[in-house]
């Protein structure tokens, strides 16, 4: 695994392949999630250490998997890995898991984690697909993250549940209730796409013309 | 052998499902005592909380034990209410039958204070309250969510401090329904009318703790008046 190829793997997965912008994958949570920092960072740790770790596993096995069950099989690893987080939750942070809620479960209908499987891990080496699990879990956590400080910021004056903005602004009713609500994230994420995109078609051009 | 064979797809299928499905059977049981551990503290709180009792959160032995404390009732085949002792309850639940409706009695400065766990739908599933009341069922002494699998951020905000806090101390009244306006976040502070704040922009998990509420007056109210239904 030499050096350039995890610098490059990292760049792609959270910049130019990054699973939301590029992909347009994982959207259901992103929309789902992220009015609340707290609930989304602990939900993106989730889907990144998932990926990574069935990524790893199913890379090991590859050869083992009869072509037939194969998607099965990776749904099954995949599964493997949410109840056992869902386990840790459950038993170590009882209040985390009562404010996620149904969420924790829904991490195995990640587009993500089954892409990365079909994709990457296939036809890779088991660290090096571990490495790209994590990495897509980062692009994807680092774009949520982004879109949850907006929201909760303008729907509850918060960051982290820490009041930034006066109590009269929520008080008031001057804060943006269409921020606690899933469309919001669909504004967010549209105007996120046209910036990313306008960003990278224009280091590509500069990039031609050097 | 060949791998795409039949054998070899129904032999790798049932060893990877045995590998994968052994732990975490393994991982449940483990952490079953800290999860049952988890549930009762969170119980407990609930129901402490409710009846208006002030307790220090971190104590957990000292939490155990006023629930423990508490007098506990069910209801006999007539609907009426009968005490039962936590050997029993134990036991109950011991021989794989347990004992879900259950109301607890306490007297706080010489005032006789009665909550119960009632459960109703919501958007997304069921939710769990623990409601406390005064004998007259005329004032509210608090109200706590055990149970809840509504929106993170929006219907799930009932959890949070502001909405069940709103319950502390508000009047109940004659006719037994509580009011919900939109608010603003804060929570109603004026507890002497009918109404409280709802959470903005979840109308349907609003919806849901209001019919359970107001539903869960007029049990209490029929039982603690001794009425047979």
């Amino acid at each position: 695994m030499s050096e350039n190829k995890i610098i490059a793997v990292l760049k792609d997965n959270v910049w130019t392949n990054n699973p939301i912008l590029i992909q347009i994958l994982g959207i259901c949570s992103t929309l789902a999630v992220t009015n609340l920092l707290s609930n989304t960072l602990i939900m993106t740790i989730g889907v990144a250490l998932v990926t990574a770790f069935s990524s790893f596993t199913l890379s090991a096995i590859n050869n083992l998997i009869p072509r037939k069950v194969r998607m099965i099989v990776q749904t099954m690893v995949i599964a493997f890995y949410v109840i056992i987080v869902d386990i840790l939750l459950r038993a170590y942070a009882p209040e985390v898991s009562k404010n996620l809620g149904p969420y924790v479960g829904l991490i195995i209908t990640n587009c993500i984690i089954m892409g990365r499987a079909e994709a990457y891990a296939q036809a890779n080496p088991p660290l090096l697909s571990f490495w790209d699990g994590l990495t897509s879990g980062l692009g994807y956590m680092a774009v949520l993250m982004l879109i949850a400080v907006v929201r909760e910021f303008l729907g509850f004056g918060t960051l982290f549940g820490v009041q930034i903005l006066p109590l009269e602004f929520a008080a008031g009713g001057n804060n943006w209730t269409i921020m606690v609500m899933a469309p919001s994230a669909f504004f967010l994420v549209g105007i996120l796409l046209w910036i990313s995109k306008t960003k990278m078609l224009k280091d590509s051009t500069q990039g031609g013309k050097k | 052998m060949n791998k795409n064979s039949l054998i070899y797809t129904v032999i790798f299928s049932f060893i990877a499902t045995f590998v994968l499905v052994f732990p975490l059977a393994l991982a449940n049981e483990a952490t079953k005592p800290i999860v049952e551990q988890n549930r009762k503290l969170s119980d407990a709180n609930g129901i402490l909380t409710a009846l208006g009792i002030s307790y220090s959160v971190s104590d957990t032995d000292n939490i155990l034990k006023l629930f423990a404390d508490l007098d506990k009732f069910t209801l006999d085949g007539n609907k009426k209410l009968t005490q039962v002792s936590n050997q029993q309850l134990e036991q109950a639940r011991k021989s794989g039958s347990p004992i879900f409706q259950i109301y607890y009695r306490t007297v706080v400065n010489q005032e006789t204070r009665w909550a119960g766990t009632f459960i109703g739908p919501a958007l997304w599933g069921n939710i769990t309250l623990a409601i406390g009341v005064n004998s007259e069922v005329s004032q509210f002494k608090g109200l706590q969510v055990l149970a809840q699998v509504e929106t993170p951020g929006l219907g799930a905000r009932i959890g949070e401090p502001w909405f069940y806090n709103q319950f502390n101390g508000q009047a109940i009244p004659a006719s037994g329904i509580l009011r919900y306006k939109a608010g603003d976040g804060t929570g109603d502070q004026n507890y002497n009318d009918d109404v409280v704040d709802g959470v903005t922009g979840a109308t349907l998990t609003t919806n849901g703790v209001r019919d359970l509420v107001n539903k869960s007056i007029a049990d209490l109210k029929s039982i603690l008046s001794g009425a047979v239904q």
